[in-house]
């Protein structure tokens, strides 16, 4: 059984860029366990705390039927209704549109939901997992193309410090609150901290290798697409 | 905590000393944290308050006829955008009237959403939302770079002013810098007067340009530059994003007057 370098106060101090935080969890005997250990647990904690939320939120609205039972009966009073329900075509054309609608609305515009939360308890972990083995493969190949020295492990450990701003998300416990993208940012600056830690690159080269899997990423998407828009643009002319 | 406000003080009277101090604290990153949740905590009070105080009161109710005098003012300066777009006359009292129409709709449904049942009591409820609400302020977006005391801005916003200062030899550490620029948000404490009518809006614009200003001072104490070097490192991330919204906006806005002008 290895030394256990993680511990809430490590979690709290490299979220507020201590530099030395990412050094100790880079020097320890196996950073890998303790990094899917961190990863694990942030996600599994945030999907919790966003479940009680979800709950207490779900409680405080309106239920979606009653929603949509309410515009259901404004749209029937208002004055064109009259003429809609005079064709029996045009009535199974919105009844149609209407009920496709409500499947989608809810949870697109954000309707408290209780039961899609709680497989988050799966989806979080799942994806944070995923999320954090690809950027820090990337990271650590164009760091070490350039010249970094740290190791896969040490890479893995660093890189799951920079996950915590996540932990952000279990403010979800409190109903109605929007944490918004700020977190994305902050995790920016946590993997560079990072990738500075584990490969010992100056300032400028640490920037580009915590920097080049984004662009990485956002060239697989925009390949992505136009490949998609290709397909479908053959599709439709044939 | 005396200390904390002594800080503060200093930072608002721009003495450089407080920026030194904060960017030199190896938890400089969450006292500056701090002040940003602080400040935006306190502004939004106010609002937070009213809401839950509202809540133990009967579900407000949107008249139609309040609503119709409300839009007139509105439709009447929608007019004119709607005849630059293009829009035939003989068709503008038709969209202008469909647009009304339109809102009193969504007005009659917001009413009787107010009123239908939930599993909470009313008062829980709204409290709920109101708690909601206040602690979101933090982590709301700024409309301009620094116009607001959030996270999103103050992270957002400062890894480019970093990354500037850093390309001009600035030797700040990412902690002492966010610690120091933090301090641009004291100002904005007035925004907790934001409610009163005629004065909110000049109290949060006298909060924006002295957060500005404290962010310049800040930014030259944090990494040792010049006054002007750190003006250049503060308003060049700005600039560049002005520039290239016009690179984008401009051809539209010529493509759109050219479109419009061979009807």
């Amino acid at each position: 059984m290895g030394h256990r370098t993680l511990s809430l106060g490590l979690v709290f101090r490299a979220l507020f860029l201590d530099s030395e935080a990412f050094d100790e969890l880079r020097d320890d005997d196996n950073p890998f366990i303790e990094g899917l250990f961190l990863i694990v647990l942030i996600g599994l904690v945030t999907a919790l705390l966003s479940l009680a939320g979800q709950f207490l939120a779900w409680a405080s609205v309106p239920s979606v039927e009653a929603v949509r039972d309410i515009v259901l009966e404004t749209l029937q009073q208002q004055p064109w209704w009259s003429s809609l329900a005079a064709s029996p075509a045009s009535l199974e054309t919105f009844q149609r549109t209407w009920d496709m609608a409500w499947r989608v609305f809810p949870a697109m515009f954000g309707a408290p939901d209780p039961a899609s939360a709680a497989m988050n308890l799966l989806a979080w972990p799942v994806w944070l997992i995923l999320s954090w083995l690809l950027y820090s493969l990337l990271a650590h190949g164009f760091a070490a193309w350039l010249g970094g020295r740290g190791t896969l492990g040490g890479t893995l450990g660093t890189v799951a410090l920079a996950f915590t701003p996540f932990l952000l998300r279990g403010l979800g416990f409190v109903p109605f609150l929007v944490v918004g993208g700020v977190l994305n940012t902050w995790q920016l600056i946590l993997r560079y901290k990072a990738v500075r830690s584990a490969h010992g690159l100056p300032w400028p080269r640490a920037l580009a290798a915590t920097l080049l899997p984004y662009a990485l990423y956002l060239a697989f998407w925009l390949m992505t697409s136009i490949a998609l828009a290709l397909v479908l643009g053959l599709l439709v002319g044939r | 905590m005396k200390t904390w406000l002594i800080d503060i003080l200093d930072a608002l009277l721009l003495r450089s000393a407080a920026f030194v101090r904060v960017a030199a604290r190896p938890d400089a990153f969450f006292h500056g944290l701090l002040v940003i949740l602080v400040v935006a905590l306190l502004g939004g009070l106010p609002v937070a308050v009213r809401d839950v105080i509202d809540g133990f009161g009967p579900p407000a109710v949107v008249e139609p006829s309040d609503l119709r005098s409300d839009l007139a003012e509105s439709l009447a300066a929608l007019r004119p955008f709607l005849r630059i777009g293009g829009v035939p006359e003989s068709m503008l009292d038709q969209i202008l009237n469909q647009v009304e129409d339109s809102a009193i709709m969504a007005g009659s449904i917001v009413t009787r959403l107010q009123g239908a049942d939930t599993a909470f009591p009313r008062p829980l409820a709204q409290g709920l939302m109101a708690l909601g609400g206040w602690l979101s302020k933090p982590f709301a977006d700024s409309p301009w770079p620094l116009a607001a005391a959030t996270l999103a801005t103050w992270l957002g916003y400062g890894v480019w002013v970093m990354l500037v200062a850093k390309l001009m030899d600035g030797r700040g550490t990412l902690h002492g810098f966010f610690g120091a620029t933090a301090y641009f948000a004291a100002p904005h404490i007035l925004t907790i007067f934001a409610g009163v009518p005629g004065l909110g809006g000049i109290l949060s614009a006298v909060a924006w340009v002295w957060g500005v200003v404290i962010y310049v001072a800040a930014t030259a104490a944090s990494h040792r530059l010049s006054l002007g070097r750190a003006m250049v490192a503060v308003f060049v991330p700005i600039l560049v994003l002005l520039a290239v919204l016009s690179l984008l906006v401009l051809p539209i806005g010529l493509l759109a007057l050219f479109s419009g002008g061979t009807r």
